[in-house]
């Protein structure tokens, strides 16, 4: 019964994580102090503050906005004014590369060799190889191709848009 | 002390004007030598100069880290990537994209159009707007030449305006693999590129998603996941010790993209056709995935 229950807890999580991408994760903090609104736009009425570090639960996303769950309450806070909650429970994965290959397990394509990190030492002791970047060449894609894929369902429209400065100026 | 200022500018003025008189020809060559190396550390490399350096610094990131010898994946990079630089400024490099099979999280990218992401990365993002802000933080440090921003710092001021020719033949040999320019590159990458180029591909790469078709908002869900992971894993050591980290990335996003994004927010995520090519978190690229799933 517990096991049935976990498996749909699984499945939910899943799918919220499907639906929302990157934000339907199950909680995050608030990053700094903001209203909590009861629509999706900045002209909505402003239910409560949230402070700084508060914790919530995020229910969905819808643009730019979050839908979360402090206790009873529920509203909608700018996308980018949650963090993640700082896993402390996750541990070196490192330590998992080492598992997956004791159990046989392959994590990797069908040419991976075992744990191969890309770290400063692997960097000091490269030797370049233009043959292996060669290879490359097999896999490029014109502009005329991109253009076509862009166009192939689901189909990406150009937008014209200005970069912006650190504080949000249009440049 | 206004008059102390005032005589030494006459006493240097007539002492300038004393060594005038004895200026010989050879003398007169070299103040137009400084002069001209002067203007050149104004000019920057040409684009061959750029793809000769690129060639150089993805050859030996390949030697450090393979590539995934798999066409699916590397084409479907190829083809995000590819539209993506489209919407840059300088849409005709010669760009080409690679997955390094590496379990390790990062991206680099290298002058002339050369950009890789690790096996690591991709298998954690979600989406094709994820992939494509990432892209768009790299094409951003290519587009603006970050690359060689850093290198002309790395290579001090007394290089000065010759920095480039330590790194690039002068003779116009090209092929040569220079030892200088590899042991340049390799410093490089251990250190990481200026913080605020940094802060500014971001910037830029959540505009170029946008520009693209993309929910700009999938760049700050990497760095939502990348905040997520523990610190002091193993995977994310390279990346973390050469990047701000990951909440002051998103803290300096949310003040830069305000609201200008938040027309920009529906736009495609294309979760689906990501997925159907990296299947989520599995660490292998999808045909197997789909084999399995039969």
């Amino acid at each position: 019964m517990i096991g049935k229950r976990n498996v749909l807890t699984a499945v939910v999580l899943a799918s919220l994580a499907y639906a929302g991408a990157a934000f339907a994760a199950s909680s995050g903090v608030i990053a700094d102090r903001v209203p909590l609104r009861d629509a999706p736009n900045s002209d909505a009425a402003t239910i409560a503050n949230l402070e700084a570090q508060t914790r919530v639960v995020i229910l969905q996303r819808k643009g730019a906005w979050l839908q979360v769950e402090i206790g009873s309450q529920r509203g909608w806070v700018r996308l980018l004014s949650v963090r993640t909650a700082v896993s402390d429970t996750a541990g070196d994965s490192g330590l998992g590369k080492v598992f997956a290959v004791a159990t046989g397990q392959s994590t990797g394509s069908s040419v991976t060799t075992g744990v191969r990190g890309l770290d400063k030492e692997s960097i000091r002791n490269a030797a370049p190889n233009p043959a292996e970047l060669s290879k490359l060449d097999a896999w490029v894609v014109t502009a005329v191709d991109a253009g076509t894929f862009a166009q192939t369902a689901p189909a990406l429209r150009a937008q014209t848009m200005t970069y912006v400065g650190a504080n949000g100026e249009s440049q | 002390m206004r008059i102390s200022i005032a005589m030494s500018i006459a006493v240097a003025a007539a002492v300038a004007i004393a060594a005038c008189s004895s200026v010989d020809l050879q003398n007169m060559n070299s103040v137009l030598g400084a002069a001209q190396s002067l203007a050149q550390a104004t000019t920057e490399p040409t684009e061959q100069q750029e793809a000769e350096i690129g060639q150089q610094w993805a050859a030996t990131l390949v030697g450090a880290s393979p590539l995934v010898h798999d066409a699916a994946p590397e084409r479907y990079l190829n083809r995000v990537g590819r539209w993506v630089a489209s919407r840059s400024e300088r849409p005709d490099l010669p760009w080409r994209f690679g997955i390094l099979d590496s379990e390790d999280i990062n991206a680099f990218s290298t002058p002339g159009g050369y950009v890789f992401v690790t096996r690591g990365l991709v298998v954690r993002l979600r989406s094709e707007s994820e992939l494509a802000g990432v892209l768009g933080h790299e094409i951003t440090h290519v587009v603006r030449r970050h690359q060689l921003h850093a290198m002309r710092t790395a290579s001090g001021i007394a290089a000065g305006a010759n920095w480039l020719s330590q790194y690039v033949p002068q003779n116009g040999a090209t092929g040569i693999v220079s030892g200088r320019l590899v042991g340049g590159v390799k410093e490089i990458m251990q250190r990481g590129l200026d913080k605020s180029d940094e802060y500014e591909a971001d910037r830029d790469g959540v505009v170029l998603a946008a520009r693209a078709g993309y929910d700009p908002y999938g760049l700050p869900g990497v760095l939502q996941m990348l905040q997520g992971l523990n610190p002091q894993d193993s995977s994310v050591a390279l990346l973390f010790a050469t990047h701000p980290s990951p909440g002051a990335r998103l803290d300096a996003l949310d003040r830069a993209m305000g609201t200008h994004f938040d027309v920009y927010a529906g736009q495609a995520e294309n979760v689906a056709r990501f997925q159907s090519v990296f299947a989520p978190a599995s660490g292998q690229p999808a045909k197997k995935r789909k084999k399995n799933a039969a």
